[in-house]
């Protein structure tokens, strides 16, 4: 099966093609040295040089012209500057959360209770975002669920996030005096990691994942509607589920501040047993809930314009 | 072993193009060969537990167990007794 386009275009992006090391770094030493609202002034700087040049426009503009259809080349610079300009203070706020513990995440307490209920079912959980708002810290937010949690992550971005989940909480102090960690599963690893996914689930874990991009080939994708065209969305989430019954909550996280987020549960979705088993086409199975999920990423994008952060072309 | 995993092969992922004598115990299991895929991955793995009470926990042991028939009736075998 040849690999699709935006599969492709999903695994050469990160937030670090968007900045060299150097800026990175020096990010890291002034947020370290003088906290995160000194970060912001030069972020304002860089995002304004970065929003000069095309390539960066380019990148941004798949998603800001299917946002904004009806933007002339003026309004689209603006859309760009404000993305981009979103997009650091997160970056930089994730900065300040991994190393200076500063970023405060709220949420409500119906959701917490509704998520717990979600996870006490089975003692197992599927918690699925997307690249958006402040989606790390959020998935931090999950640290008053029991059990232990994995989160699915590119390998090569392990090393540099992997304080971005810290769970920073004493209360999850383990014998050796060190805060409760999560577990980092490679997509890109044999067989898509559906192995160690399975496995996180067979022992009560809460399994995060985001539903936005593909890794790897597109075959168990589906094409679903998002913003006024079709994408391709990954389905292993939603086999996973029906094959271990375990329920998926849709999880948003929205950056509502200066270093502040809130941590919502938008959706569940209960997919029955053995969807797609023994069916001559498995994949389009789960079409209707890629969809659903398709639904709300549109639903955030409409309320969150400038939180939604998926810099290729999803729609090719 | 051998047999009774080829039928649970093809009863639970529905191969109904393939027969018992046409899978070959050496064959590859995913990609070429038998042509499986990850999400075929979550179903045989459930399938070798719930039928022979064996985990295939990581994908570590997935690289020994599910090359193929043979390596996957020699992973069981081992892990039972």
């Amino acid at each position: 099966m040849s690999k699709n386009n935006s599969a492709e275009n999903a695994g050469r992006w990160n937030s670090k093609s968007l900045g060299s090391t150097f800026f990175h770094n020096l990010f890291y030493a002034l947020i370290r040295l003088a906290g995160r609202r000194v970060g912001y002034v030069l972020l304002f700087f860089v995002v304004s040089f970065y929003c000069m040049l095309p390539k960066i426009r380019k990148r941004a503009s798949y998603y800001l012209r299917r946002r904004f259809p009806h933007a002339g080349n003026a309004a689209m610079l603006l859309h760009t500057f404000r993305l981009y300009w979103n997009f650091g203070q997160m970056l930089v706020d994730r900065t300040a959360f991994k190393i200076i513990n500063d970023f405060k995440l709220t949420g409500n307490k119906t959701n917490e209770e509704q998520l717990s209920a979600l996870y006490d079912e089975n003692k197992r959980l599927i918690v699925m975002t997307g690249h958006m708002g402040c989606w790390q810290m959020g998935i931090s937010y999950l640290k008053y669920l029991q059990g232990p949690k994995a989160v699915i992550m590119l390998k090569a971005d392990e090393k540099a996030d992997l304080h971005s989940f810290k769970m920073k909480n004493s209360d999850t102090l383990n014998e050796n005096g060190e805060f409760e960690k999560i577990t980092i599963i490679n997509p890109e690893g044999h067989l898509g990691g559906t192995l160690e996914m399975l496995n996180a689930l067979n022992n009560n874990c809460t399994l995060c994942v985001t539903g936005d991009r593909i890794f790897g080939d597109d075959k168990n994708t589906v094409e679903v509607d998002f913003l006024g065209g079709t994408i391709r969305l990954p389905i292993s989430a939603y086999k996973l589920s029906a094959t271990t019954r375990t329920p998926i909550a849709i999880a948003f996280s929205t950056r509502n501040g200066s270093g502040t987020g809130n941590f919502k549960l938008v959706k569940t979705i209960s997919i029955p047993k053995n969807t797609g088993k023994g069916s001559r086409d498995k994949i389009a199975a789960f079409k209707p809930y890629a969809q659903e999920f398709a639904r709300e990423l549109e639903q955030y994008c409409q309320e969150n314009p400038y939180q939604f952060y998926n810099f290729f072309n999803m729609w090719q | 072993m051998h047999n009774k995993l080829k039928e649970l092969l093809i009863e639970e992922l529905n191969l109904i193009d393939v027969t018992v004598d046409e899978i070959e115990n050496d064959a590859p299991l995913f990609g070429d060969g038998l042509g499986l895929d990850s999400l075929d991955a979550v179903e045989v793995v459930v399938l070798v537990q719930k039928n022979f009470g064996v985990e295939i926990k990581n994908m570590d042991e997935g690289k020994i167990a599910l090359q193929s028939i043979n390596t996957l009736a020699d992973f069981i075998k081992e892990r039972q007794a």
